[in-house]
């Protein structure tokens, strides 16, 4: 065999594998580059403390939307992309901070090669960037999910944090260069859902992944209980139970119950004597002492929001129930949905 | 200013690398007038019709040597490398071939790198490695010469190196160009 011939394979696999290097731009003069050469590997840094992500520092858009999934493909791609998905209702989680953040509702995903179209991570990253700032979304990661020390916080499985996680096809790429993100979490509040936008490359910067959920909470069973109503069954049975929406495992009353919320205080303004322990109630599904502390939250939600329209607090007493007194069966969607509710007892 | 264009022009005139290891300010670089072909510009030696690895892509980042600075420019992009050492070329040849192509389209050169010279580049092999990565020549590459011509249709930069011990060459150009977004929103739902 001739030199030649062993040194093609060797050159054409050294371009066509990018090899992976840590993110520096520009590169390092000769002389830092030969000082780095010669640092020790760092070790990964301890793990960030977990801090809770408020979805309220992200501004509200009442902008007219673009249909689901709101972002399209590079226009040079031709036919369809080599995966196409859309499931109309799942949970799965999102990068909210440097959190993971569980989240339900409508789900597409979709991937396309950069080689067939000619196009580069840094160009792949460029049209999505521009494209959140049409949309007027905001960039909520503030951590990526290769990170050493956050997938060590997150059960240190690199794979899984990534798939069975975030839902993506691959781990994102190591980044090649400091200002090409190799994964950007967006967000998009509007007055009715929150919308999460994962822009990711991955395979070795060969493809992208575009993932977008639109939360949405399954169809509440009941209606809006006027203000007349909830003093007549209290009246009768001394509770009532209503069906707010919040944000998926937040405490975030959803604009969409704000109605419900203003009847509570309706009734409340009526009946000047008239105090309430206000439950939270959650299903079975996740964590039960975690629901049991998300429904004492909701409550004191339910409370804040009330007094804000000029009720006193101190009539209104917030409980935390969590999954322990369900109304129905919580093997079904349909229970689950009539257990998630707040309840307003007399005191 | 004009000192140093007068000095640019004389050394591409006579295939002079540039004395020292300078930075370059490639606006210094006088505008060709000449009508540039099509993207990528320039051919390959006549000797070394086959090319075998061809990269291309629409925009893309690409670091080049602007003297003795390593820049990042953005814009079309493409790869290409071919046979030396078995199509009956030296590399000296590879390299005059170019210098007289380039030369013929008003470019200039500005910035030379000899097999083991180590001014504009790191010495280690790794580093160096990355270093041709960035300039996105094969890993292995040892000897480059960049050329940029600026034109009125953007600056064009040309670089050219030998690799695999005089077995293999590459071309890398990159026509800037400003960026183009493909990606849209999807209509407004009714």
């Amino acid at each position: 065999m001739s030199r030649l011939t062993l040194m093609l394979p060797l050159a054409l696999a050294l371009a066509a594998c990018k090899p992976k290097e840590p993110a520096a731009t520009p590169p390092a003069a000769p002389a830092e580059a030969a000082a780095s050469a010669a640092s020790p590997v760092a070790a990964p840094a301890p793990a960030p403390a977990a801090k809770p992500f408020d979805l309220h520092s992200v501004p509200l858009t009442t902008a007219a939307l673009p249909a689901f999934p709101y972002v399209g493909l590079p226009s040079d791609i031709k036919g369809d992309p080599p995966h196409d998905k859309v499931v109309d209702f799942e949970r799965t989680h999102v990068l909210a901070g440097n959190q993971l953040r569980q989240v339900e509702g409508r789900i597409s995903h979709r991937t396309f090669s950069l080689s067939l179209i000619g196009m580069s991570p840094l160009g792949a990253h460029r049209n999505y960037e521009t494209a959140m700032k049409q949309l007027g979304a905001t960039r909520v990661d503030t951590v990526s999910p290769i990170d050493p020390a956050f997938v060590q916080a997150n059960g240190g499985d690199r794979d899984a944090v990534s798939q069975k996680k975030l839902g993506l096809i691959g781990p994102p790429s190591e980044p090649s260069e400091a200002d090409i993100p190799n994964f950007e979490q967006y967000l998009l509040r509007t007055p009715t859902s929150n919308i999460w936008i994962s822009f990711y490359i991955f395979d070795n910067d060969n493809n992208v992944g575009v993932r977008v959920v639109e939360e949405k909470a399954l169809q509440q069973t009941v209606s809006l209980i006027p203000a007349a109503q909830m003093a007549s069954a209290l009246q009768k049975d001394g509770h009532v139970a209503l069906y707010l929406n919040f944000d998926t495992d937040s405490d975030v009353i959803r604009a969409d119950s704000q109605p419900a919320v203003e009847e509570i205080a309706t009734l409340l303004s009526g009946d000047p004597q008239l105090k309430l322990k206000v439950e939270g109630h959650t299903d079975t599904d996740g964590d039960a002492a975690h629901n049991r502390t998300l429904s004492l939250a909701r409550a004191h939600s339910v409370v804040r929001a009330v007094s804000a329209k000029g009720i006193a607090a101190d009539r209104l007493s917030p409980v935390g129930v969590g999954p322990d007194r369900p109304l129905a069966d919580n093997k079904t969607e349909e229970g689950k949905a009539r257990n998630r509710r707040v309840e307003l007892v007399r005191a | 200013m004009r000192a140093l264009a007068r000095h640019l022009l004389l050394a591409a005139c006579l295939g002079a690398p540039l004395a020292g290891a300078q930075a370059v300010d490639p606006a210094s670089v006088p505008v060709s007038k000449l009508a540039l072909p099509a993207f990528l510009f320039v051919q390959l030696p006549k000797e070394s019709p086959k090319t075998f690895y061809e990269h291309d892509v629409n925009w893309e980042r690409v670091y080049v040597l602007a003297g003795s600075r390593m820049v990042p420019v953005e814009g079309k992009f493409k790869i290409r490398t071919f046979s030396v050492q078995s199509a009956g070329l030296t590399p000296e040849a590879v390299m005059k071939h170019y210098e007289r192509e380039i030369g013929a389209l008003g470019g200039i050169k500005l910035a030379t790198v000899k097999p083991g010279e180590t001014t504009l580049l790191p010495a280690g092999d790794t580093e160096r490695r990355r270093a041709f990565e960035k300039l996105r020549h094969i890993g292995t590459t040892d000897a480059l010469e960049q050329y940029l011509i600026r034109a009125p249709i953007g600056n064009v930069w040309i670089s050219i190196a030998v690799f695999d011990d005089g077995l293999n060459g590459s071309v890398v150009v990159v026509h800037e160009q400003p960026f183009k977004p493909t990606v849209s929103l999807l209509k407004v739902q009714q």
